[in-house]
């Protein structure tokens, strides 16, 4: 083992450079970590089948912060996607549950006027509204896609920060 | 018998929950009735908004193999323990007023711990997993804050508990009845052994 000579008054000096050393290789690992994460929230979100036009999906990101690094979705519904929606709460917003309605539904054929026909805007206004009124009635599931994540994350950090402790501790 | 331990688990703590949490004194006797399941109530269902309601979600559990190693050993069965389990687990609160929220709340954590005051968390029994112990700490607590809600409808708080426990295998372990050896020595060149290894159940 490699031994290092000190001299008693450059102690706390030496300490606080280690310090700061480590602390510098603990971020790194961390971003790397918020990296993989990432990576793997996008194919968790896959796997759930939450995806319609994927802006849920596209929205995962992870950033570098003073502390280390987060990994985070910043499309509006994330809140609700990953933590559910609690019966009774106001909302949800009617504009992009009718864009739904009439992209997915009207075409499929599930959406039809009382006489069996093409549905009319008030036909597909009215069927936005019930499924509306649904969500706002009984809430919504969560998904925890990002909780999911957490032990993973955990087990990631504490593994990649160890390896480049030792790394370090080597030089 | 379960072979799963996180639904195992789940269940213990639905039961626990179920049997531990009661309606504190404020909350009027029209809306104490409390129900705890797992999972989130049905789509097609719509829950009851006067009670107490506790849903308990899991994720998916982030399993990590160890070196296997024996927890118990009886009557030639051994319990190995293979790989550790760890999971979150969120418990939304919806009570139907506001001023609710804060009281169950505080009975509800109040039965997360039994462990106190020498640790912290709540050790469970998997009953349908081997009768293995299965650890929750609560990690996390939020409360809904709607700014624009309506002061009647379910209002919610959300807890966030880490859950622990041990995936197992259980192996037949031979038990050695009878052993004998014998061995021969002819000469500086020559040797022969003979063992007979009786073992059996």
């Amino acid at each position: 083992m490699a031994e290092r000579h000190i001299r008693a008054n450059r102690f706390s000096d030496e300490l606080v450079r280690r310090l700061k050393a480590d602390t510098n290789v603990l971020r790194a690992a961390a971003l790397d970590t918020a990296e993989r994460a990432e990576a793997e929230a996008v194919r968790d979100t896959d796997a759930t089948g939450l995806v319609d036009l994927g802006q849920f999906k596209l929205s995962w990101v992870h950033t570098r912060v003073l502390d280390g690094a987060q990994i985070g979705n910043t499309s509006p519904h994330s809140a609700a996607l990953e933590h559910g929606r609690r019966p009774g709460r106001p909302g949800p917003p009617f504009a992009p549950i009718r864009e739904w309605v009439a992209r997915k539904l009207v075409p499929n054929g599930v959406i039809l006027s009382p006489t069996g026909g093409a549905p009319t805007e008030a036909d597909i206004d009215q069927a936005a509204w019930a499924i509306r009124n649904a969500i706002h009635t009984r809430g919504s599931r969560p998904h925890l896609i990002l909780k999911g994540l957490e032990p993973r994350i955990r087990r990631w950090f504490r593994q990649e920060a160890l390896r480049r402790l030792r790394d370090k501790s080597r030089r | 018998m379960a072979s799963d331990p996180v639904i195992s688990a789940m269940d213990a703590l639905q039961a626990h929950i179920a049997a531990g949490l009661s309606a504190p004194a404020e909350v009027p006797a029209a809306h104490s009735t409390v129900v705890v399941r797992t999972g989130w109530p049905e789509w097609n269902t719509e829950a009851s908004a006067d009670g107490i309601l506790v849903a308990l979600t899991a994720t998916d559990p982030d399993l990590v193999p160890t070196t296997p190693a024996a927890l118990s050993h009886a009557a030639g069965v051994t319990t190995w323990k293979v790989a550790d389990l760890e999971w979150l687990v969120q418990a939304d609160l919806w009570v139907a007023y506001r001023a609710h929220l804060g009281p169950v709340l505080e009975a509800l954590v109040g039965t997360l711990d039994n462990r106190a005051p020498a640790a912290a968390g709540l050790e469970l029994t998997q009953a349908d997993y081997h009768g293995l112990s299965v650890l929750f700490r609560l990690v996390g607590q939020r409360v809904d804050q709607d700014a624009e809600s309506a002061p009647r409808g379910m209002w919610r708080a959300r807890l966030t508990l880490r859950a622990r426990c041990s995936r197992v295998r259980i192996a037949t372990t031979p038990i050695i009845e009878n052993l004998d050896a014998q061995t021969t020595i002819t000469g500086a060149v020559s040797a022969s052994e003979t063992t007979t290894l009786v073992s059996t159940s």
